[in-house]
């Protein structure tokens, strides 16, 4: 008897075993539709209205209690910023708020977005770098993202972007996106300063300029070790900097010619630019294993004493230092270049920016929360602090220093977008960033969302910029590279074209 | 009558019920984690989002298998798996026999042991410390075979960005990785051969080779063929970081394959049903390769998998 009991409790236990792995996948396989509950919760008005009106209202008067924000983001440094760190802590300080951060290196952020995005486990805030990226803008169509643009009038200091830089960021007309602001101009010529001096050259002006400043670090042993050991500029991941291109006139991406979208490619410009680099190449000048090398083992080249050159984000200058800082203890000084032929290409004016997913922030009282510790991280009082910060971080010992890097990436204030410092280097910098702004071409595409281009993107690029490698290595020649250009076209990439002219016409009228 | 077979089904489960408790796990476990998975390949027929769900995104028909038959790329793609996954069953599975009867053939332990040990080493590097090591010792440029290349008068010469090289350069790596690691259940086997069948052979006069043929390699065959069957089991997979990280501008014409387009289009571009419709569909080749290969080893006498 005592042993027939043991057995019916036994079988309870299995019972209740299943239950749970049947309720496991329930819940796991509903992970979809209860999301879409909270939708339409949301887009509920008058009833959620009125009681998340009075929750704001609660939420300014407490100001001084923190909210707790979480969020993903990237860096670029070799380790993660701290949570305990000078930054982090300093933001928490200035937004008024607590912040949970899930790092994510720069090299895997678009899977990491992903893969977080698939997972549905979101936190309240995922930092995009590029709201345009195919799986993004499926999110955003889904309905994924909140739409910012029927809260922003209640807070005051997200008004008060750049509105080229918000219509920038708007998709199909909607505001989703707060942004990080970066400077309109990013890519220059960055320069060792002492390698400069010891050749006896001034930084370059022409294209002619730049090919004898690569020759000289080439041939006439900057760095004074008595040995052939060096060459003139750096380029890796099998990417070549658009802006060398510009320098020949090519379009920035596009050229709008008569209502009609032309590829860069297919100009003579590019192709110039292109024989260009393929030169360089030829003569030893670039590193020859640049479409396999990684950007930090090519880094490595630049710490020591190998090469002179490398084009960058202009304000990298600044993190430059900071990277060095561990590798080299800063033995010399890198210097920004002027803008070569007077010709640079413009970017979007963002790094992206913080998006709100509607599976994490579920009602609008959540939402408001976390818009207030945006809208606080932009508010005078904290915009001087963040300067006074930064500036302060310039005059530091040098390993006292934080990357300013890490704090730009976090914050959606354009405070640190120039230097803000009166030091040398960052007078320089601001300079240098003008200069190039003032005579930078625009993208003619940004904003437009061509579907296949949307589609196909990735495999359409992917096409130019491999026939673009083999062009340069001396794989392919011109021919090749017609037959790369043809078949890019028949692909898709003349459907993108005629879509992109479509939209465009459309935007105008 | 029915019935009964039915409550003596009942009562043999009533009374061995302890024996199906120990069997639950593993029913669980299958259940929940292969088979249960599998529902998700519905997304392949769809326009699934994540936020949307399976019940909410939209159903599409064939439409990404449409569209993945008419991209330029499916026949390189299908090209480069099928050559890769030839080669690499054509070198790699007989290799680790071949090094077993090397091994087999020494006579002095501790040298037999210490070569056995060197060999298993690599093994346990994942792929990325293999191809660093590669790149360090091959590609960079004062690296030791570019040395050895100036050293004899040639032209430095870069293996990762010649296209003609790409297959190769694969296939060694992934011979010099685990052709050690493949010995040990043939040299198990080995053990298994009764001494006295060589000692007769020898009392015949039969010479080494000669022992090989007769004894050594008939009296593995049963493993060669178990172990060749579960191999072509998963015969398409073919390590995915090895081929993502040899891959560049140069040498995708000859390296691109299933396993790195899908991650490409669907982890990186987050086209999860485009992604999923590929994946589907490389399961369908590899099963009709499975199911080839069975139909031959039945052919041939053998015992299939199935």
């Amino acid at each position: 008897m005592p042993r027939e009991k043991r057995g019916s409790s036994a079988w309870r236990a299995i019972l209740l075993l299943a239950a749970l792995v049947v309720a496991a996948g329930c819940t796991s396989n509903n992970g979809g539709s209860e999301a879409e509950g909270s939708e339409g919760n949301a887009s509920n008005p008058p009833a959620s209205d009125s009681v998340n009106g009075s929750g704001a209202q609660q939420g300014e008067g407490a100001a001084g209690k923190n909210v707790t924000v979480s969020m993903m983001n990237t860096y670029f440094s070799e380790t993660a910023p701290s949570d305990e760190g000078e930054v982090v802590r300093s933001i928490e300080q200035f937004s008024k708020a607590e912040l949970d951060i899930t790092w994510v290196p720069q090299n895997v952020y678009a899977e990491r977005l992903n893969v977080t995005m698939a997972s549905g486990d979101m936190p309240q805030v995922l930092m995009v770098d590029n709201p345009f990226h195919t799986s993004i803008l499926n999110g955003v169509r889904s309905g994924m993202f909140w739409e910012l643009d029927g809260y922003l009038d209640e807070f005051p200091n997200l008004q008060t972007f750049d509105p080229a830089l918000t219509a920038n960021l708007q998709i199909e007309g909607k505001t989703y996106v707060i942004p990080r602001p970066r400077p309109l101009v990013r890519n220059g010529l960055i320069i060792r300063k002492d390698w400069l001096d010891n050749v006896g050259m001034e930084l370059p002006r022409t294209i002619d300029d730049f090919y004898e400043l690569l020759v000289a670090f080439k041939d006439d042993d900057p760095d004074g070790n008595g040995q052939d050991d060096t060459y003139g500029m750096m380029l890796y991941e099998g990417s070549i900097p658009r802006d060398i291109f510009s320098w020949f006139g090519a379009p920035n991406n596009w050229k709008l010619e008569d209502g009609a979208f032309v590829k860069d490619i297919e100009t003579a410009e590019f192709r110039e630019g292109l024989r260009f680099v393929r030169r360089l190449y030829k003569e030893g000048l670039i590193n020859a294993d640049f479409p396999v090398v990684v950007r930090n083992e090519a880094r490595r080249d630049l710490y020591n004493d190998r090469v002179g050159v490398s084009m960058e984000a202009l304000d990298a200058v600044v993190p430059f230092y900071y990277f060095q800082m561990n590798t080299t203890g800063n033995r010399f000084e890198l210097v920004a270049g002027h803008p070569v032929e007077g010709k640079a290409n413009a970017t979007s004016g963002h790094y992206g920016g913080a998006m709100i997913p509607k599976t994490s922030v579920r009602t609008e009282e959540e939402l408001r929360e976390v818009l207030r510790y945006f809208d606080t991280q932009r508010s005078a009082e904290a915009t001087e602090q963040f300067r006074v910060l930064v500036t302060e971080n310039e005059t530091r010992e040098d390993d006292a220093k934080f990357n300013i890097d890490d704090l730009k990436n976090i914050i959606v204030n354009e405070v640190a977008m120039y230097p803000p410092g009166d030091s040398e280097l960052n007078q320089m910098l601001r300079a240098r960033m003008e200069e190039h702004a003032d005579v930078s071409v625009a993208d003619p595409s940004l904003g437009l969302l061509s579907p296949t281009q949307i589609e196909q993107g990735q495999q359409l690029n992917e096409l130019l910029s491999d026939a673009i490698v083999q062009f340069v290595l001396g794989e392919i020649d011109e021919g090749g590279l017609d037959t790369a250009v043809e078949q890019w076209r028949s692909r898709g990439g003349g459907k993108v074209a005629e879509e992109l002219a479509a939209l465009y016409g459309e935007q105008r009228s | 009558m029915r019935t009964e077979t039915r409550s003596a089904i009942w009562r043999d489960m009533r009374r061995d019920r302890w024996i199906y408790l120990l069997m639950l796990p593993g029913l669980l476990y299958f259940l929940v984690f292969k088979y249960l998975p599998m529902g998700g390949v519905v997304i392949a027929f769809q326009n699934y989002h994540p936020f949307t769900g399976f019940w909410g995104s939209p159903w599409v028909g064939w439409t990404h298998f449409e569209r993945l038959f008419a991209d330029p790329d499916f026949f390189r793609l299908l090209r480069n798996t099928l050559l890769l996954s030839l080669y690499n069953l054509g070198l790699g599975f007989p290799a680790p026999i071949l090094v077993a009867l090397m091994l087999n053939e020494l006579r002095v332990q501790w040298f037999k042991r210490s070569i056995q040990t060197m060999i298993y080493i690599p093994h346990f590097m994942s792929w990325v410390v293999v191809v660093a090591m590669f790149f360090v010792i091959f590609e960079s440029q004062d690296s030791i075979f570019q040395s050895l290349l100036a050293g004899l008068g040639f032209e430095p010469h870069s293996i990762m960005m010649d296209r003609g090289w790409f297959r190769p350069m694969y296939i060694l790596q992934a011979l010099w990785r685990d052709t050690g690691w493949g010995t040990i259940i043939y040299l198990a086997a080995l053990a298994g051969i009764s001494p006295e069948l060589y000692e007769s052979s020898r009392i015949d006069g039969a010479s080494r080779l000669r022992q090989i043929w007769h004894i050594t390699l008939p009296g593995i065959r049963s493993t060669i063929v178990v172990l060749l069957l579960l191999r072509l089991s998963d015969v398409l997979e073919l390590s995915f970081e090895h081929v993502f990280l040899l891959l560049n501008a140069v040498n995708r014409e000859v390296g691109d394959v299933f396993d790195t387009y899908v991650y490409r289009v669907g982890l990186i571009n987050g086209q999860l049903s485009y992604s999923t419709a590929v994946g589907l569909f490389k399961g369908v080749v590899g099963l009709a390769l499975v199911l080839l290969a069975n139909w031959l080893a039945k052919k041939f006498g053998e015992e299939g998998i199935f």
